[in-house]
């Protein structure tokens, strides 16, 4: 199961409102690389991992990308907290507003709804590792483009300390993928 | 000291003590900001960097700071450099201390879970667990829970007291 804690995982400050940056930044909670897709893509798949070091890694990294998903979350309810009508318009975020009004809602970039096709479970480790280390990838590419797309250093903090994490999960499940192909699993 | 940073440099020059935390009556009462802002630094963290035996672990602080504990693993991108975390006050601060350990636990862990066996990041690991631990106790009394199962809402409720993480933190 899982314990709720009153606090983020790093701190998240962003006293600028910024429609247009809100409107990005939200692919990471509901896009194809995003921190939902990752957390459900690793959680999902650790159940046909065929050891305990696997369930634990694919656990423990799906654990971290759920309070991935709140710090996205944050940011973006941060963004956009203080919007007025007219900014919503200017930003282009009307159809957001027609179906959601303020409330957060998990999208990619383009405003195209999360689903479950981001990611795959084939119950083979090494295929699906390879899918997380691909993922870890890619949404370390996305968080760079973010990064370009802004200059507010209390957005950059945050998205720099998340880059950095997918480069740790990489690492790890990179680690773990070679000691499957050596040991022979597939 | 009047920062998060401060309090590491001032860490940092070889003040590591845990004092405080077998006199937390030192923190009650009515003492300005700044006074119990130094107390309460000095209590809480120690930096386990220079004990480590593996000298690519980062401390707590820096590990934190880059959301990667491990040197040899940290790949910047172009030029830009952690932020510097700065607290506007005591609650901030001393949640960003219970940020900071819990982090380490977090990075050590999932190192551990593919190494399971390196004695030296299990003590690394149980290290920050227990300071956390005890940064957590501390803030919860002043400040409120952070779980539900924590044991300051005995006899009140004080679940929907405190601020939400989302909100802009103050």
């Amino acid at each position: 199961m899982w314990k709720f804690v009153k606090s983020l995982e790093y701190p998240v400050n962003i006293k600028k409102k910024d429609l247009r940056m809100a409107k990005y930044l939200v692919t990471q909670y509901g896009g194809s690389n995003g921190e939902l897709a990752a957390a459900w893509r690793y959680l999902n798949q650790r159940y046909t991992m065929p050891d305990d070091k696997g369930k634990a890694l694919l656990t423990d990294i799906g654990t971290e990308e759920l309070a991935h998903v709140e710090m996205i979350s944050a940011m973006v309810y941060q963004l956009m907290k203080d919007a007025t009508l007219e900014e919503i318009k200017e930003a282009g975020l009307e159809s957001h507003y027609a179906e959601h009004g303020k409330s957060l809602y998990p999208t990619d970039a383009n405003g195209i709804p999360f689903t479950v096709a981001y990611f795959a479970s084939t119950g083979d480790p090494v295929a699906d590792l390879s899918e997380d280390m691909a993922a870890e990838q890619k949404a370390r590419a996305v968080y760079e483009n973010l990064i370009n797309l802004t200059d507010d250093p209390d957005v950059i903090g945050p998205l720099l300390f998340l880059r950095q994490r997918e480069i740790i999960h990489f690492t790890r499940f990179k680690e773990l993928y070679d000691e499957y192909k050596k040991k022979g699993y597939e | 000291m009047n920062n998060y940073n401060d309090y590491y440099n001032y860490l940092n020059s070889g003040y590591g003590d845990m004092n405080y935390m077998t006199n937390p009556n030192s923190m009650i009462g009515d003492l300005n900001y700044q006074t119990m802002y130094s107390n309460a630094m000095m209590s809480n963290i120690t930096d386990l960097s220079n004990t480590s035996k593996d000298k690519n672990i980062l401390g707590a602080y820096e590990g934190f700071k880059r959301g990667n504990m491990f040197d040899n693993l940290y790949d910047g991108y172009k030029n830009y450099k952690p932020a510097e975390l700065k607290a506007s006050s005591e609650r901030e601060d001393m949640l960003m201390q219970i940020q900071e350990l819990r982090f380490a636990t977090i990075d050590l862990g999932l190192y551990l879970d593919v190494y399971p066996n390196d004695r030296n990041a299990l003590n690394l690991f149980n290290n920050y667990l227990n300071q956390e631990k005890e940064v957590v106790n501390l803030f919860e009394s002043k400040y409120g829970p952070l779980t539900l199962g924590s044991d300051v809402q005995r006899n009140d409720w004080l679940w929907d007291n405190s601020p939400w993480p989302w909100e802009v933190q103050k």
